[in-house]
């Protein structure tokens, strides 16, 4: 038997079986990073020359951000199964210690230790840690149905730690998208939606206690009391020149958008560029507002159906450690365009998070496209062998 | 796929709810949105319009708005982009305190060298508490070992350690494309010094090491010392006469250093207002509002590490912010909360009074419409700025009772509100509790109060926005005793709570949240440095930016007097004297709008606002834009505040323009263009007055020339301290001089009345009482052949001594000659023989006396003063023009008592004492009529806006003859021996034309004169004595033969008469080129004018 080097332990090809890789979900998924070219293009030639040198969008950075993080869409794809469930393990402990380490060597900006400086870009381990997550849940979900109350203290700490790592950064907004996930994959994984909403109920008090108790930052609450206050117009427009900025700015973008929308390249944020962050966390109000409520649901039901092409494709895999890693990327990815398309359009507090494949953000589409490889690989790439969990039915 | 079902139905359902609220959004709500949007992306511009210039009769240019520069400083431009500032912030960053730019200059090199030695692990160490070392020169201590990464972040050295990597490349000019080279070289060799490190960055192919180094050394070297050098030839090119600072002390010292200082200065504006923006962040209202006392309680200790400063520098912008308040009370609040009580909302004084108050205690937040001019009552006063913030701002500050918190100010007990008290007893109410404090400000007790309450009740009432000196004290006393009473309750709340009181953590992450775009914010706005730079400023800074970073020109439109008088440049040799406009107490001055006005528009504005939001636009919403930006102030505007500048504001006020921008688009999403007005700029006018002749009138008038030396009467100490004016006025009215003096606060040295001390217009005032004098002879004279039948030939009375009275006069009027004026025959025998012509020539008082009591009743003498004017408007003010109220260009015509007029009266007013008052215009006037037949309006203005407003004279109804009588009369003044102005320097020989005149000298008031006669000494330092002080006129006209112009001479306050006085200053004036070219030029008008009719006359006899 031919010994493999370190790559090809980690990676395989001829796994690999090409007639079975869900074209359509990576279709779906390269019409939206194009989608997202298109409008990045189109704000940065709406810039003017102020608006630039004051340091506006970047299209070519982010082109060539794409271009840099694209082929991990390939490294997710070979991986071997086998060698991502044995090491998914270490790699969610590299995850925490980067996790840990950009307490002490991460960049300070804004009053948030959240980069860590690199030649090319910086990164920003708490988007790898999700994907760390992902895997590690799946690990330890494997063969783990959560029968007892015992068999939740594992994921539910491995859950934790990241959680409480990243909102400490802090980083509320990534940590809240890693509620979902976990919830979402202990659902797949056999828990009974009883108990998950029981521990959604649990998290509320919990939250409702750390409230009272003085834990949560008034920042934090402060966000949470804006929302509650600008859900109608009205309340939006008392307080747009204060808490609710970046709320009004979003929000007037998305509803001048209208039915059919400004024209690409013509809207008012792009035009007046108040709003904050467009090219990333804002990125879906400038689509609203440029392509109307129907390019912008038809937008949505994309992802939409991205998400349903991953879960299915999750649900025909018989090993359950690559269904549930397949099954949490698209938890993941709902997750993600749901909180980003709801805080601009006011359901949920205003945070900052990325939308998928559209976004300006170098460790955003690096986690992303990982994660997007990891679907497209493991929902092809059937190992030989089977575990025992392969011939029991749900 | 069981398992999967219950997610996809939650995608589902989750896509359903996230499109409805999205239809909800973009559809639903799309026209609030798009409204919202349309304002976000057009922005309006208020185009100002220019004021109207403002000519003289020929033309000339006097005043008008001129585009000039000001040079300001941007501290966070100066110190990224100099290297004295790059050196400065690199030390501040390292020490942590302000390192001041002087001491960075004086060993910028050493300074340099040292620091660009610091090594990216030097910085990295730093970064984490530790020491770093620059060498001998630059030595940073190490935070204590115990929680020392704590303690670094703390004092923000992280983010300082990422500034100074920043700053070590500014100084060493590191480009764009090196400074991605240097950050690959500073992970590679982290032990290098940044010197090196840039070294190899630019070290070429085949080029030792050793030999860059040296290059960028002195590179680094060069690019200091040049630096510095600009850097004071900039400095040797300001004029700091401008930016003197009584803090420099009497030697001022080098350029260099001064302008280090004014820097400096800047510096600190921009630290302390961006401390002042993080503190308000923390604790939610502005430093300002805490007494240095209670600032002290608080722990600041992280608003120092924000902006780098050290323990004495906080102490210091706690000092100035604890007085903060006592300040602004004085400097602005006073005045603010005067402008409140004027505006009419229709309430009470009284409540109006305790509204203004009351408005600068209230908490912001809760105003309920922070825009309106007047948007509290003080019945509605609830929550007390700080006592409402503190149990959020600070840690403890929940467990505050709210007991603690209410009940400050009299305004917020009950009782008072329901008491049903109005006026004085309302405000003697409210104000009175402040008896009780210790040490209140000049708070004398319960009378006190009641003055106080009476005089603030006035304020509120009395019509007329500005307030006089004084006014604003009762103001500023009631402010500052009610905040007294607040800093006792913040006092004792902050006492309560554990020392130091720190901020809560939450207020406090804001903040720092905040720090770094508010310092930024802060350090970039540009701050004035000097708002008359020369043109060599203007140029070093616009030519070479990068040389002179931080420095940049800005161009701003101000009203210049382009006329200027010769006073400034002629009386004080090369001491600096401000330049002074012509005729300018009478052209007045522009000023910022009153507070009021500001405040009055405030809802227009508001209006304004909600219009620019809309999406869709009326024709009626785009006209009342086009209305309210027409007349809103915009900021640097001008309005007229005094003299034809205030006069004439609305006709000099022109509209404001507006142009509002689409953004992206030309049109807004609704297919309406965008809206565009042009500005109309304000009319120009041209005066009547004559630059020329303007300034020597002002010249003559504040620089007589002493009496000649003959003079048995002269009065120097007048001579050396002028007050009076000189009126030159064409006959048909139009004032071609119109000049006074002082044109600058002179001593009060001889005069009775101080009136030298101020400068005003007096040729159309009457500052105190301005008796004619025998000026008014010619008039009564005229008045008298006209109706009352006066026999110019028939002897009227005898002037002697010789007669019973014993001395020269008519009953209790006193002739000037105390020997009389008639032959010594007749006298004796008591025959008269005084006529008219003779009289006037001497201008003798008792007949005028006699004539005055014997032929005038008191009706002739209104019918005297109605025929020639006396006592109406003189026309300058009576313009053909809108009628709105006009301020501006002050004009007095009283004339005389509204009481009957008694014989002795009648003997007085015949001679121009005591009961009748004048101005120099007036009088003028009336020698027009006097030359003429015809009583012109006096004329300022004679065009505006191209339009002419000169108006017609009317009749005189005095025949010819009799004017000719009395112009005959006249000429015996400069032309007979005895003649009051006789040898005076008046004559023909004197002026080369001939000019008619009346002298005239009336008693003003008693004080301290020479001791005339024998025993007069002229030169020598005679003590005064008691005496009667007095005006002197001397009004005529010229040529004789065609008069055409007036001249009045009007001397103020003098120890003499006319003829030692007056006559002189005429014959001054009569004698300047400026008058000698225009009698030149009318000399040539009028041969031109003959010529003309000769060549017609023949052409027409031909036809």
């Amino acid at each position: 038997m031919r010994r493999r080097g370190i790559f090809g332990r980690v990676f395989s090809a001829s796994n690999v079986r090409w007639s079975e890789v869900d074209w359509h979900v990576l279709f779906v998924a390269l019409m939206l990073l194009g989608t997202g070219l298109t409008f990045l293009w189109a704000m940065d030639a709406a810039e003017g020359e102020s608006m630039r040198l004051a340091g506006g969008v970047n299209f070519a950075g982010h082109r060539q951000k794409v271009l840099v993080t694209l082929p991990l869409i390939l490294a997710g794809m070979f991986v071997r199964p086998s060698w991502l469930r044995a090491y998914a393990g270490w790699i969610y402990t590299a995850c925490l210690m980067l996790l840990v380490a950009v307490m002490f060597i991460g960049d300070e900006r804004n009053n948030a230790r959240r980069w860590i400086q690199l030649p090319a870009f910086d990164l920003q381990p708490s988007e790898l840690a999700k994907v760390g997550l992902v895997l590690m849940l799946a690990r330890l979900l494997a063969s783990n149905r959560l029968q007892e109350p015992k068999d939740w203290i594992a994921p539910l700490a491995a859950a934790g730690v990241p959680i409480v790592l990243v909102a400490g950064q802090p980083d509320l907004g990534t940590a809240m998208t890693m509620v979902p996930v976990t919830l979402g994959m202990l659902y797949l994984a056999g828990a009974r939606a009883r108990s998950i909403l029981g521990l959604v109920a649990c998290g509320a008090v919990l939250a409702f206690g750390a409230r009272q108790a003085g834990m949560v930052q008034e920042y934090q609450w402060k966000r949470v009391e804006t929302w509650a206050a600008t859900y109608e117009p009205e309340g939006l427009l008392a307080l747009k020149t204060g808490s609710g900025y970046h709320l009004y700015q979003a929000r007037t973008a998305i509803g001048n958008g209208g039915a059919w929308g400004r024209g690409l390249g013509q809207g008012v944020a792009n035009g007046a560029g108040h709003l904050p962050e467009r090219d990333s966390d804002s990125v879906f109000a400038v689509i609203a507002e440029e392509a109307g409520f129907y390019g912008a649901a038809g937008l949505l039901i994309v992802y939409s159906l991205l998400v349903i092409l991953i879960m299915l494709s999750a649900s025909a895999l018989r090993d359950r450690f690559s269904r549930l890693v397949v099954g949490g990327v698209a938890i993941y990815f709902a997750a993600h365009v749901f909180i980003n398309v709801s805080t601009n359009i006011g359901l949920l507090p205003m945070t900052g998070l990325t939308l998928p494949l559209i976004s300006a953000g170098g460790s955003s589409l690096l986690a992303t496209f990982l994660a997007l490889g990891l679907a497209l690989g493991l929902g092809s790439h059937h190992d030989t062998r089977l575990d025992s969990d392969a011939f029991q039915s749900y | 796929m069981r398992r999967f079902g219950l997610p996809i139905g939650l995608v589902a359902l989750t896509l359903v709810l996230v499109l409805a609220r999205l239809y909800d959004v973009q559809v639903r709500e799309h026209r609030v949105w798009a409204s919202e949007a349309a304002a976000l992306e057009r922005s309006e511009t208020i185009l100002p319009h220019t004021r109207g210039a403002i000519y003289d009769r020929k033309g000339r240019l006097w005043v008008a708005d001129e585009v000039r520069y000001e040079l300001e400083f941007v501290w966070r431009d100066f110190r990224r982009g100099h290297p004295l500032g790059n050196l400065a912030a690199l030390r501040s960053l390292l020490d942590s305190s302000p390192v001041r730019l002087s001491a960075a200059a004086q060993d910028a090199g050493l300074w340099a060298e040292a620091l660009v030695q610091l090594t990216p692990q030097g910085i990295r160490d730093f970064a984490q508490g530790k020491a770093a070392s620059g060498g001998r020169w630059l030595q940073v201590g190490a935070l204590p070992e115990e929680n020392r990464k704590e303690r670094a972040r703390e004092e923000r050295r992280p983010a300082r350690a990422a500034a100074v990597h920043f700053y070590l490349q500014r100084l060493l000019g590191v480009t764009r494309w090196e400074g991605g080279a240097l950050r690959e070289l500073r992970s590679d060799r982290p032990d290098a010094p940044y010197l090196e490190l840039v070294a190899r960055v630019r070290q070429g192919r085949g080029e030792l090491l050793a030999e860059v180094l040296q290059r960028t050394r002195m590179a680094l070297r060069t690019r200091i010392d040049a630096s510095l050098q600009r850097l004071e030839f900039f400095a040797y090119a300001v004029d700091w006469a401008d930016l003197w600072d009584p803090s420099w002390g009497p030697v001022m010292p080098e350029p260099l250093a001064l302008l280090l200082e004014v820097l400096e200065r800047a510096r600190r504006e921009a630290e302390d207002a961006a401390a002042d923006r993080l503190f308000a962040t923390a604790a939610g209202f502005r430093a300002g509002r805490l007494s240095a006392g209670n600032l002290s309680k608080l722990d600041l200790g992280w608003l120092r590490r924000c902006v780098y400063w050290d323990e004495p520098r906080l102490a210091e912008w706690i000092v100035s912010r604890g007085n903060g308040w006592v300040e602004q009370v004085q400097n602005v609040l006073a005045g603010h909360v005067f402008a409140r009580f004027k505006l009419k909302t229709g309430r009470a004084p009284a409540d109006r009074v305790l509204d203004a108050l009351a408005h600068f205690f209230v908490e912001p937040n809760v105003r309920p419409i922070p825009g309106l001019p007047v948007d509290s009552f003080w019945e509605a006063f609830r929550e007390l700025e700080v006592l409402e913030e503190l149990p959020r701002a600070v840690r403890g500050g929940e467990d505050l009772r709210a007991a603690d918190l209410r009940r400050v100010l009299p305004l917020e007990e009950r009782a008072l509100r329901r008491s049903g008290l109005e006026g004085v007893d309302l405000l003697a109410e409210a104000l009175g509790s402040m008896q009780e404090m210790d040490g209140g400000p000049s708070w004398d007790g319960p009378n006190a109060v009641l003055r106080t309450s009476t005089e603030l009740i006035h304020l509120a009432d009395r019509a007329g926005s500005e307030w006089q000196p004084g006014e604003l004290e009762p103001i500023e006393d009631v402010l500052l005793a009610w905040d007294d009473l607040l800093q006792m309750r913040i006092g004792a709340v902050l006492g309560s709570l554990p020392q130091p009181v720190a901020f809560s953590s939450g207020r406090l992450r804001g903040a720092l949240e905040a720090r770094n775009h508010v310092v930024k914010d802060m350090d970039a706005r540009p701050r004035s440095f000097t708002r008359e730079p020369s043109m060599d400023l203007v140029h070093l800074v616009g030519r070479y930016p990068a040389d002179f970073a931080g420095f940049q020109v800005r161009s701003v439109t101000d009203r210049v007097p382009v006329a200027q008088s010769d006073w400034a440049r002629n009386v004080r040799g090369g001491e600096y004297q401000e330049p002074r406009t012509l005729f300018q107490e009478g052209l007045g001055r522009v000023r910022s709008p009153q507070l009021v006005k500001q405040l009055e528009q405030r809802p227009d504005q508001i209006e304004l606002d909600l219009l620019q939001n809309k999406l869709e636009l009326q024709p009626s919403d785009e006209r009342r834009i086009y209305e309210i930006t027409a007349e809103t102030f915009h900021s640097g505007q001008a309005v007229g505040s005094s003299g034809i500048e205030g006069y004439l504001d609305h006709e000099l006020s022109g509209l404001n323009g507006y142009r509002e921008v689409m953004g992206l688009q030309e049109q807004s999403s609704s297919g309406r263009p965008a809206l565009f007005r042009p500005p109309a700029d304000g009319k120009p006018v041209t005066l009547t007055l004559d630059i020329p002749l303007q300034r020597a009138g002002e010249w003559v008038i504040n620089h007589p020339e002493p009496a000649p030396a003959g003079d048995t009467r002269p009065d120097d100490s007048w001579t050396e301290n002028p007050v009076g004016a000189v009126v030159l006025m064409a006959v048909d009215g139009s004032i071609l001089c119109a000049a006074s003096a002082p044109l600058e606060p002179g001593l009060v040295t001889g005069g009775a009345d101080g009136q030298a001390a101020f400068v005003l217009e007096r040729t159309l005032r009457q500052p105190g009482f301005h008796p004619p004098g025998s000026i008014s002879k010619p008039l009564v004279a005229a008045f008298g052949l006209q109706f009352l039948g006066l026999d110019p030939n028939a002897p009227r009375v005898v002037c002697s001594h010789y007669t019973e009275r014993g001395k020269a006069g008519w009953k209790k009027v006193d002739c000037h000659s105390s020997a009389g004026h008639s032959l010594q025959a007749r006298a004796l025998l008591k025959i008269p023989d005084m006529t008219l012509s003779k009289s006037m020539a001497v201008s003798c008082n008792t007949y005028f006396a006699q004539l005055g009591e014997t032929l005038f009743d008191e009706d002739d003498f209104h019918d005297l003063f109605r025929v020639f004017g006396l006592g109406e408007p003189s026309g300058v003010r009576s313009l053909p023009l809108s009628d709105r109220r006009r301020g501006g260009l002050r004009e007095e015509y009283r004339v005389g008592k509204s009481t009957p007029f008694t014989a002795i009266d009648r003997q007085r007013l015949a001679n121009g004492l005591v009961e009748i008052s004048t101005t120099p215009v007036a009088m003028a006037r009336a020698y027009c009529g006097l030359a003429t037949g015809m009583l012109p309006e006096a004329q300022l203005i004679s065009e505006i806006g191209g339009r002419s407003v000169l108006r017609e004279p009317r009749p005189l109804g005095i025949d010819e003859r009799h004017l000719v009588t009395v112009r005959q009369a006249m000429l015996g003044v400069t032309d007979q021996r005895g003649g009051s102005a006789y040898n005076k320097g008046l004559s023909e020989a004197d002026l080369g034309f001939r000019f008619v005149c009346k002298t005239g000298s009336a008693d003003y008031d008693p004080g301290l004169v020479p001791p005339y006669g024998s025993q007069f000494r002229r030169g020598a330092d005679q003590e005064l004595v008691e005496g009667m002080r007095k005006h002197t006129w001397v009004a005529g006209w010229f040529p004789a033969e065609a008069p055409r112009y007036v001249l009045v001479v009007y001397i103020h306050d003098t120890a003499t008469t006319s003829s030692h006085s007056a006559v002189y200053v005429a014959s001054q004036f009569l004698r300047e080129p400026a008058v000698q070219q225009l009698m030149a030029e009318t000399g040539a008008e009028e041969a031109q004018a003959e010529e003309v009719q000769a060549i017609g006359g023949p052409r027409e006899e031909g036809r």
